[in-house]
């Protein structure tokens, strides 16, 4: 075998021990994707409440806390969806 | 692949790499097997020092020798014919001695090409390794784990939205992923050179010695005669 062939048959192994490594890597976080798909939705809450709050401490120009009991909630902060 | 492709998925790279040492602090408090950032860094250096451009610079050079060289060996055989025709009396003998160099010089070249073809094949196969080398590491430094950012995951276990379990499995997956990727890129470029580096030696320790000094001033006295 020429020389370029054996360097180009290593080249190539490796390559594709890499990509197996990568499509190993993708099939597992798939499976853990679909565990972790419900608690998701109640992580992204959690943050989304804890970066409306601080926005809502921080943000002196806004006093909301000011407002009436029926709109105290309503918070510049609130992310519309 | 340009150099400055390459360039880019480098510094890209570099960035996923900050942030996969990020998450490796995450996956140790969350109860997985984690390297230390350090030695993770470390494999990623002894990567980072193969320099393909000075590679594929090298091939470049060899194949450009070996063009050069060729279309200067194809004018042998008709500068025999003229040596044989200006020289009548000592014609064989020149002849036989501008065969003999230009076995020679074919063999030379044989030599020359397989060298070419073996650097530009590392360097091409080197290139190719790098590319899922660095594809490895994005994957690996993927920001979000389990949805959630890495600096934001403590709060998201704390509030029991995201298992400790679940964090350390996906961290896990990462590690594994680095630790292929680092294994068999290194592994592979190692060879690669080993098998260039043994090569050159054979084709150097092969390569038919020059005609010396004496065998010129034969060829010298040959024409006085």
């Amino acid at each position: 075998m020429r020389v370029a062939h054996h360097i180009d048959d290593i080249g190539r192994r490796a390559g594709e021990a890499v990509t197996a490594a990568l499509r190993d890597y993708t099939d597992r976080r798939t499976r853990l994707t679909e565990q972790a798909r419900p608690s998701w939705t109640a992580a992204e809450s959690v943050i989304r409440d804890r970066l409306q709050r601080e926005a809502d401490l921080a943000d002196y120009g806004s006093p909301q806390v000011l407002l009436p009991a029926d709109v105290a909630s309503a918070s510049p902060h609130t992310r519309r969806l | 692949m340009s150099n400055t492709a390459l360039t880019a998925m480098r510094t890209r790279s570099l960035d996923s790499l900050d942030s996969f040492c990020t998450l490796l602090r995450v996956g140790r408090d969350c109860g997985a097997i984690v390297p230390d950032k350090d030695e993770v860094r470390k494999r990623y250096r002894q990567i980072d020092r193969v320099n393909v451009s000075d590679l594929a610079s090298d091939a470049f050079m060899l194949a450009g020798a070996h063009h050069t060289l060729a279309a200067l060996a194809v004018q042998i055989p008709g500068r025999s014919v003229l040596l044989r025709n200006a020289w009548t009396q000592v014609g064989d003998s020149l002849g036989s001695m501008v065969t003999a160099h230009g076995d020679r010089v074919d063999a030379d070249l044989i030599v020359l090409r397989d060298w070419a073809e073996a650097t530009v094949a590392a360097a091409s196969g080197i290139e190719q390794l790098l590319i899922t080398w660095y594809r490895a590491v994005d994957r690996a430094g993927e920001p979000l784990v389990c949805g959630v950012p890495a600096d934001g995951a403590a709060e998201a276990v704390r509030a029991g939205t995201v298992s400790p379990s679940l964090l350390a499995d996906d961290i896990s997956a990462r590690v594994t992923l680095f630790d292929t990727a680092a294994d068999t890129t290194d592994n592979g470029i190692a060879e690669m050179f080993h098998v260039l580096g043994t090569a050159t030696d054979d084709l150097a320790g092969g390569a038919p010695i020059a005609p010396s000094d004496s065998r010129s001033g034969q060829l010298a006295l040959a024409g006085d005669e």
